[in-house]
């Protein structure tokens, strides 16, 4: 780790109290990266996503937090969207309602009549928006 | 300064997609690029930490006569933005305030400025997170300019108490390659270490709430705290644009709206008005002035619309959609050539200070392309 001026050095970066083999394989005790990563290797990184069987009512479509989201967004090429398979315990999953394990939540099943979406994002590029 | 050839790891790609870098390849060529490494020496790091940590002091004086001398024509930005500009530059909202100083370096003279990705910066994981974990695989006696990891973490906890939720929510744009989503979902990371929650959400669908007149997430609930991966000038442009107006004093964003006067390629010219001849700095200009230059939109993204100009010939040009507000005109810098490597390096600014470095080499011009090379260099004296 670079230090300051006079040449000390600090500890790994995040270590911080976690100890042994953990330190290793995740000195920077990330949760979210590796799991979003996988997804997106998963996934394909964008390539165009499979559909799901026609006659399959257990696929619904979610996003990176496992909610529902219409259908149409995984149809596109995407990669924050995928099919998520599963019983669901016989229930409609409704839009915005979480499509994990045998149970989901309702956030709000409808959206409000005053709220828009669409509104940013016209001028994103597919390679994205950093510099 | 040196640039040694080395073996890259077996497994690397295995190695780095484990990490999370899934965007390791780029058109069938490694944009990790562990078959060489930078080595510096301590002095030559100090010089660059220098260097970084004058030119935010520089910039800082730049920002402060935009405001002063109501400098934003030059700039090209929308008039209705300028107040909330101003404001937020008075304000000094609770923000990462970090960034990217792209600059040109050889070993033998100082540092200078091409410009200043402060707003969306990206490499930032590779930087922080994988050069790191390759130094330690490979070269674990060698240091590495390098604390973003901790100073991110430092930054979010310092910056916790200000806000009243502990729910950040953080928007990017749906991209192919991951590049985004990465550094996105390494930012939440470095927020949840700090003690707070995160909330992604997708550019495309952040709502507006016209009853409530806040900005929505998926579950329509009121956004208090925005981290965008997504560039102040499309926002404020965007349909929803005039919604930040309506908003404003009902949310956070991070990075906060003045960040449009340092993200801004007009800066460089500004820079070089109030400090000619300032080592950290080459020459540029509203207006070409003859000699060998670069032309740059004032607003463009990951080195598109670029025109290298070399003994009035073009040498190089870049493709892109930018540059209806105008162009600088900044001295051509001879990148030093390895073998046809050409370095710039990715100085970081974490809390306004020196963070760490990432390299990247390219051709004339230094895009989306190009390739990350991890760096070290020797503690001893």
């Amino acid at each position: 780790m670079r230090a300051d001026a006079e040449g000390g050095t600090t500890a790994v970066p995040g270590a911080g109290d976690i100890i042994g083999a953990n330190v290793k394989k995740n000195p920077f005790r990330l949760a979210l990266v590796p799991a979003v990563s996988s997804a997106l290797l998963a996934f394909g990184c964008g390539q165009s996503q499979p559909a799901p069987p026609a006659n399959d009512s257990a696929n619904v479509c979610v996003d990176g937090q496992g909610r529902r989201v219409p259908d149409d967004r995984c149809r596109d090429r995407s990669t924050f969207y995928h099919w998520y398979r599963g019983s669901h315990g016989g229930a409609v999953v409704p839009i915005g309602g979480s499509a994990g394990g045998h149970s989901f939540s309702h956030g709000s099943s409808s959206h409000p009549s005053s709220v828009t979406r669409g509104g940013f994002g016209s001028s994103a590029h597919s390679s994205g928006a950093g510099a | 300064m040196d640039r040694i050839p080395i073996a890259p790891r077996p497994n690397w790609q295995a190695e780095v997609e484990g990490l999370g870098l899934v965007w390791h390849t780029a058109e069938g060529k490694p944009y990790w690029n562990e078959s060489a490494y930078y080595s510096f020496t301590a002095g030559e790091i100090d010089e660059i930490e220098g260097a970084t940590a004058e030119l935010q002091r520089l910039c800082l004086e730049a920002g402060q006569a935009i405001v002063d001398r109501n400098l934003f024509e030059r700039l090209g930005l929308p008039a209705w933005v300028v107040p909330f500009v101003r404001r937020a530059w008075n304000d000094e909202p609770p923000a990462l305030y970090h960034g990217r100083f792209d600059l040109g370096y050889d070993g033998r003279n100082p540092p200078k400025l091409f410009e200043y990705n402060c707003d969306t910066p990206t490499a930032l994981f590779e930087a922080a997170v994988v050069q790191w974990d390759w130094k330690e695989a490979v070269l674990p006696k060698r240091d590495q300019f390098n604390s973003l990891h901790e100073k991110l973490v430092a930054k979010w906890r310092d910056i916790a108490p200000s806000f009243l939720t502990r729910n950040i929510h953080f928007t990017h744009v749906d991209d192919e390659p991951g590049e985004d989503t990465i550094t996105v979902t390494y930012l939440r990371d470095t927020a949840l270490q700090a003690g707070l929650e995160s909330t992604p959400i997708l550019i495309d669908d952040v709502g507006w709430d016209s009853a409530r007149r806040r900005f929505v997430d998926l579950d329509n609930r009121p956004i208090d705290v925005l981290f965008h991966l997504y560039p102040w000038e499309w926002l404020v442009n965007e349909t929803f644009g005039p919604h930040i107006a309506e908003s404003y004093d009902s949310m956070h964003w991070i990075e906060p709206i003045w960040k449009m006067m340092w993200s801004n390629k007009a800066l460089l010219a500004i820079l070089w008005e109030m400090f000619p001849d300032h080592p950290n700095l080459l020459p540029a200009f509203f207006e070409p002035q003859g000699g060998d230059y670069v032309r740059k939109p004032l607003l463009a993204r990951e080195g598109a619309n670029i025109t290298v100009v070399q003994n009035g010939r073009t040498i190089a040009e870049t493709g892109g959609d930018y540059g209806e507000e105008g162009f600088v005109y900044q001295q051509l810098f001879a990148l030093p050539d390895f073998d046809g490597n050409r370095p710039v390096l990715g100085s970081w600014i974490v809390d306004g200070e020196p963070a760490g470095m990432g390299i990247r080499e390219g051709g004339l011009v230094t895009g989306n392309t190009g390739r990350f090379v991890p760096h070290v260099f020797t503690s001893s004296r």
